[in-house]
């Protein structure tokens, strides 16, 4: 499993969001990505699973490889068994009647029991499990999250991209799932997490992506991103506390 | 009770009053309905509701009763007005009742005679309804909270400024459903 970003290129009708963007990930990598409002994470996220170009219409060019498959060639949901994706809004993403029924919706192909079994280890994961009967409309906005990561995981993707999956939780909750996906991460899953906290990245992930206006203008080791203060106040990011004192 | 049950009831209801053009028999039918809501305890629920619909009724009232043909102060016009009205709540109270009794899990039992992509977008529609009401209970704080005053007497002024972001997010939220659906493989063809 490796992912590949040559020379990334997306304008929507009316808006250049991705330019030039080139990034490899490899096996067992845990990858930020932050930068401000408007900058092309999002649409960035979408081309992971092929969204883009396949579902959303624009201009695109350059590839995005996952596993060696070229996202322009294979379907949105061929692709899925290789990337999960994780949005920002849980409301918008839950369709099912029952928790247990959501991480269901996913599955296909898989007999009876392998899905009993998928179910129950994604639920436990997230700490779901015995919520299998509710109805995920009575979740918390957090637990609703974390069905949303459960239901991802459950199709057991290689590399799991969230988009800001922890802007509406609270501290709590924003820390149990990154602990979640760190559980992830060591069981070999790659992950790419945009996120606006950079505490949490300091802490959990190994590699930084900093994007600005369509591009990714710092990529490296989360310690050589994050120690680089003054560059990261005058991109309006927080900095992370444990950097804060640091000089540049 | 059943929910299929429920859905009949709904429907026939909503066909009924389609054609009843008499004032009596409409205004039987809506107080009718007001004593189930009181049976039901939703009625304070509705309220919440209802409250929008309202204001649009005595729009349509006032709208009538000086525009029915010709075009100056009509009683014949006000109790048209009166007619729309009361067909158009009791429309509006029968889908509340429906919706507030009925479980979505019980709502999607009550469409199984219909394929399961058809049944499935059917549930996703009622259940967003509750979505939509926070969205303008949301909208209409930040709203208040500019200045805006609701108790206004202009709906035009009061309603734009809530059914224009309204509209926005809920293209743009089903619109993300429908990508998050299909980021998990679902076809739906
Ligand atoms: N569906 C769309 N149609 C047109 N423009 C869009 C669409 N989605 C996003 N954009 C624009 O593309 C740019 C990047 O957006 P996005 O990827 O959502 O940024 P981010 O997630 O970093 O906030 C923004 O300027 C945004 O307005
Ligand atoms: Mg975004």
């Amino acid at each position: 499993m490796g992912v590949v970003v040559e020379k990334l290129s997306f304008s929507y009708p009316n808006k250049i969001a991705l330019k030039n963007i080139s990034f490899n990930i490899d096996d067992g990598e845990f990858l930020g990505l932050v930068g401000p409002t408007g900058c092309g994470k999002t649409t960035l996220a979408l081309c992971m699973n092929g969204l883009i170009p396949n579902s959303i219409k624009g201009k695109f060019s350059g590839r995005v490889l996952i596993d060696g498959l070229d996202t322009r060639k294979h379907k949105v949901s061929e692709l899925a068994r290789k990337v999960g994706l994780v949005f920002q809004d849980p409301d918008w993403q839950i369709f099912n009647l029952t928790v247990e029924d959501e991480v269901v919706f996913g599955l296909r192909n898989l007999s009876f029991d392998k899905i009993k079994k998928r179910v129950r280890e994604a639920l436990k994961i997230v700490g779901l499990n015995g919520l299998e009967k509710e109805e995920p409309q009575r979740l918390s906005q957090g637990q609703k999250q974390k069905l949303c990561v459960a239901s991802v995981i459950a199709t057991d993707p290689d590399f799991i991209v969230l988009d800001e999956p922890t802007s509406q939780l609270d501290y709590k909750n924003t820390l149990s799932i990154h602990e979640i996906l760190k559980k992830l991460n060591k069981k070999g899953k790659i992950i790419l997490m945009i996120e606006h906290d950079t505490d949490f990245l300091a802490k959990y992930a190994n590699r930084v992506l900093i994007m600005e206006d369509g591009r990714i203008i710092r990529d490296g080791e989360t310690d050589e991103v994050f120690s680089k203060v003054r560059f990261l106040k005058k991109l309006g990011i927080k900095i992370p506390r444990v950097y804060d004192e640091s000089k540049d | 009770m059943k929910a299929k049950i429920k859905l009949i009831l709904l429907i026939i209801i909503s066909t009924l009053t389609f054609f009843i053009k008499d004032l009596v028999l409409v205004t039987s039918v809506f107080l009718a309905i007001i004593v189930v809501i009181f049976l039901l305890r939703i009625h304070s629920k509705l309220f919440e509701w209802i409250k929008p619909i309202s204001i649009i009724c005595v729009f349509i009232v006032i709208l009538q009763t000086f525009t029915y043909p010709p075009i100056k102060f009509s009683v014949e016009g006000f109790f048209f007005g009166i007619i729309i009205s009361q067909r158009l709540l009791v429309l509006f109270i029968a889908v509340f009742a429906f919706v507030s009794t009925t479980s979505p899990k019980q709502l999607f039992e009550a469409f199984d005679f219909l394929p399961y992509n058809l049944a499935l977008m059917l549930t996703l529609a009622f259940r967003l309804l509750p979505l939509i009401k926070n969205e303008i209970i949301m909208i209409m704080n930040a709203q208040k909270a500019r200045g805006l005053n609701f108790k206004s007497i202009n709906v035009f002024k009061v309603y734009f400024p809530i059914l224009v972001p309204l509209f926005g997010k809920t293209l743009e939220g089903s619109n993300r459903s429908a990508l998050a659906m299909e980021s998990r493989g679902f076809k739906g063809k």
